[in-house]
């Protein structure tokens, strides 16, 4: 799970589409006017690419340079998600380790859950992500029970109930919505 | 280990303070002493100290009870023991260092 | 956990993040620039050029037909599914058990196992004989009877139902269960 803001993504691929449709109608502009507007009786101005002659080089430039920092800051800061701290607190904090082996502890034996993960992200006041690893065709039921009961065993040890995600996986790649056939 | 000496100061190694602190934090948090991890700093001239171990639980204590109190215990005893200004102490929890299954209900 | 983090962790896992897909569209917007400015930068020092100066380059792309029309198609495309991207819900095949003191996320393929599990056990099968099929609000249960053993499809029903409600998933499913013609003969 990611902190990048989701609304900002959508925007950012809108603006992206954009510029890249807009070039597409730069390259077929002698298309465009013969098909679509002069029939329309529309008249587009010449862009005069030639006229800027000493001043594109210089415009490419600055360009390129903005595009790179911006996609580097992107990428950079991207998925920063989580990290293995559980608990940060003004004098103490707590390994997402520790409590990790406090849930491993109370599922072990238990033959349906294969492997538990747990990490933690934001960024003030932390959520806990556990990620449940669990057989196919697992009584989930029984799964939800034994982890909710884990995780009381952890608030109880901890002396503090953090807020919690879990996530029952089989370990495969989350598909996009639709139709999933398991046996 | 004297750090009101009437000869002066006495000035213990930097490896020295972290020995003492690692091992009074590991005293208060229930571990051995060679499990504990202890990094200083300066803050402001004082001394910071950041202490990594893990916990032993046991009558009924909680993580961060035991945290807490290692991190005031460094605090309170520290500069007696090793005669440094001590502003600020933090504890990292690592892990839980019992292992025998235990059952809270 | 209130219940405004609860709405939005949920939301958040069960949708996909677009921020892979936002980081490789502007590397792949950001390339043929850095190209450009590479060869406006060895026309300004009056270097030889990689290929070409960059307005040599404009003119080559825009001089030949078909040049012009590839790229002008790979622009199309790339625009499309960025629009795609950018307006698609990206929903991701989960959804959400209740429970009070946490959030619980579960993968469409482990809860399809379960109502798999839960009508296999009804009707007295192999669990392999039972398969579900999972949409947002609706499964899809099938199972193959033993020859000679009929199944009530109203059993399995109730028992998928039952599972369900157990569960209480979140957005709520509906299974639909079918038996199949042709059964297995049993061992």
């Amino acid at each position: 799970m990611t902190r990048s803001n989701r609304f900002l993504n959508r925007l950012a691929l809108l603006l992206l589409a954009v510029i890249a449709l807009a070039g597409a109608a730069l390259l077929l502009r002698p298309e465009i006017e013969q098909y679509l507007l002069e029939p329309a009786g529309l008249m587009v101005p010449s862009l005069g690419l030639d006229q800027l002659g000493t001043i594109l080089p210089i415009a490419i430039i600055v360009l390129a340079v903005l595009a790179v920092i911006v996609a580097l800051a992107v990428t950079l800061t991207r998925g920063r998600g989580a990290d293995g701290t559980a608990i940060e607190q003004d004098a103490v904090s707590v390994d997402a380790n520790l409590i990790e082996g406090i849930l491993r502890r109370e599922l072990d034996g238990e033959g349906e859950v294969l492997h538990v993960r747990l990490r933690a992200f934001g960024k003030k006041g932390r959520t806990l992500l556990a990620e449940v690893q669990v057989r196919r065709g697992a009584d989930l039921a029984n799964v939800h029970r034994r982890v909710s009961a884990a995780v009381a065993t952890a608030d109880e040890l901890l002396g503090e109930a953090p807020p919690v995600v879990t996530h029952i996986t089989t370990g495969l790649r989350t598909r996009f919505a639709g139709s999933t056939r398991t046996h | 280990m004297d750090g009101t000496s009437p000869a002066g100061r006495v000035s213990l190694s930097s490896r020295a303070i972290e020995r003492t602190l690692g091992a009074l934090a590991a005293e208060e948090l229930g571990v051995p002493a060679d499990t504990s991890g202890v990094r200083l700093h300066d803050a402001g001239g004082r001394l910071g100290v950041a202490v990594t171990a893990p916990v032993a639980l046991g009558r009924g204590r909680t993580v961060l009870a035991a945290a807490e109190a290692a991190q005031r215990r460094v605090l309170a005893d520290g500069p007696t023991l090793t005669g440094a200004q001590i502003s600020t102490a933090r504890i990292r929890v690592t892990g839980l260092h019992d292992v025998e299954p235990r059952r809270v209900r | 956990m209130n219940e405004r983090m609860r709405s939005r962790y949920g939301r958040r896992m069960r949708h996909r993040s677009r921020s892979v897909a936002v980081s490789i569209a502007l590397w792949i917007a950001a390339l043929p620039l850095v190209y450009l400015a590479i060869e406006s930068v060895l026309e300004l020092v009056g270097a030889p050029a990689l290929w070409q100066a960059p307005l040599q380059v404009i003119e080559t792309v825009t001089g030949a037909e078909a040049l012009r029309f590839g790229v002008a198609a790979a622009a199309v495309m790339i625009g499309l599914v960025l629009l795609v991207l950018a307006f698609a819900p990206g929903r991701l095949g989960r959804h959400e058990l209740a429970d009070e003191r946490m959030l619980v996320v579960v993968d469409d393929d482990v809860l399809a196992g379960a109502l798999s599990r839960a009508a296999a056990s009804t009707a007295g099968v192999e669990r392999d004989r039972a398969s579900t099929s999972i949409g947002r609000r609706k499964a899809d249960v099938s199972l193959r009877p033993t020859s000679g053993f009929a199944v009530s499809r109203e059993d399995v029903d109730r028992a998928t139902e039952r599972e369900l409600e157990r569960l209480a998933v979140r957005p709520a499913v509906r299974a639909r269960s079918r038996i199949e013609q042709a059964g297995v003969v049993g061992r």
